[in-house]
């Protein structure tokens, strides 16, 4: 009996992860780098951009979605994101912001659509419908702008902001 | 006396109340000739260069504003444009010139990502403003207006979208309405 095939991954924090290979294949990074590479029976793949903690977030996501396809979400989003993503991917959300900005760019690194699609997704879920100053708050944003220049791009916006 | 279009007509009809613009770069159906863009491979290509990029790989405890353009763009995305842009704006200086940056650019931008802008209950006045955002808008999807009167709503059209290809309203009631030519225009479409 053939046993499963798997890869090593080694994140830039030296932290190693075995990963099936067939898994891994969701991220289109990997899946180029092994159709380059030779048959080694496991090998190993440096992701020197990608801390152990997100890594193991994206092989997580990619363990249940390489045999459970995500859902498209809708662009823009009519709702809020938990109205369009499974009971799993809301689970895997739960994740503190800093998290969430490290998934991003880890999705879009090693080339992972649909994690990417569902990380912007809940970005922009946090944003929809929030004030700006609840904005500055969710994401530390300074306001530097003086009283008056807040007050004429109040001014400016008051078309848009009060339909 | 403007000119007239003819064009192929479907009409039924269907109550609706609220009233509410679509302007819409990319339709819902995936037709080619408007396609959003999604995360693409351009987008792929571009990774190495932030990642390598100091900054970006210290901001882990950033707010989201670390992230690259492409990134954002991803993100905004999925808002619905103008309301959350012209929101955005108001965070801070960064944001503003940001903001406002997409907002103008408009060529090699040109909203491309922005696959709907839902304005309620906007006056003519505002929706040309909004409009004059948007220079290269090529359909435009117009529904639950009861009472277009006069030909201004064409007016607008005619003015902002030069590159205007294709109008299609659904659930509107005309009254006495003069229609325009509008000479980008490929296809017009009316459905209840």
């Amino acid at each position: 009996m053939s046993e499963t095939k798997q890869v090593e991954l080694t994140s830039k924090d030296k932290v190693s992860f075995k990963v099936d290979r067939d898994v891994i294949l969701m991220s289109g990074l990997v899946k180029d780098m092994l159709e380059e590479g030779d048959e080694d029976e496991t090998p190993i793949i440096p992701i020197p951009n990608v801390d152990s903690k997100p890594l193991q977030k994206v092989i997580e996501y990619c363990q249940y979605h390489h045999k459970e396809p995500a859902q498209e979400i809708e662009k823009p989003l009519k709702g809020k994101i938990e109205d369009v993503i499974c009971d799993w991917d809301k689970k895997f959300l739960e994740i503190d912001q800093s998290l969430l900005i490290e998934l991003i760019m880890a999705a879009n690194y090693l080339n992972i659509k649909d994690l990417l699609d569902l990380t912007c997704a809940k970005v922009a879920s946090m944003i929809k419908g929030k004030s700006p100053e609840q904005i500055r708050e969710m994401f530390g944003i300074e306001n530097d702008f003086t009283p008056e220049e807040e007050a004429k791009i109040r001014e400016e916006n008051k078309w848009c902001e009060e339909a | 006396m403007e000119d007239t279009i003819m064009m192929d007509l479907k009409i039924t009809l269907v109550d609706r109340e609220s009233y509410l613009y679509d302007i819409s770069l990319s339709p819902p159906s995936s037709s080619q000739d408007y396609c959003c863009s999604s995360p693409s491979n351009e987008l792929m290509m571009l990774e190495d260069e932030y990642y390598q990029h100091p900054d970006t790989i210290a901001h882990h405890d950033a707010d989201f504003s670390c992230l690259p353009d492409e990134l954002l763009m991803e993100i905004f995305s999925y808002l619905s444009p103008i309301p959350n842009y012209i929101r955005l704006r108001r965070l801070n200086k960064d944001w503003k010139v940001y903001f406002e940056k997409i907002l103008t650019r408009q060529v090699s931008f040109h909203l491309a990502y922005s696959q709907w802008i839902d304005i309620a209950s906007v006056s003519m006045h505002n929706l040309s403003e909004t409009m004059k955002l948007l220079p290269n808008v090529e359909q435009v999807v117009v529904y639950n207006i009861n009472n277009i009167e006069d030909c201004s709503l064409f007016r607008l059209f005619k003015k902002n979208f030069k590159k205007l290809k294709r109008i299609k309203f659904t659930n509107c009631i005309f009254r006495n309405c003069v229609w325009l030519v509008i000479p980008s225009l490929r296809k017009f479409e009316m459905s209840n």
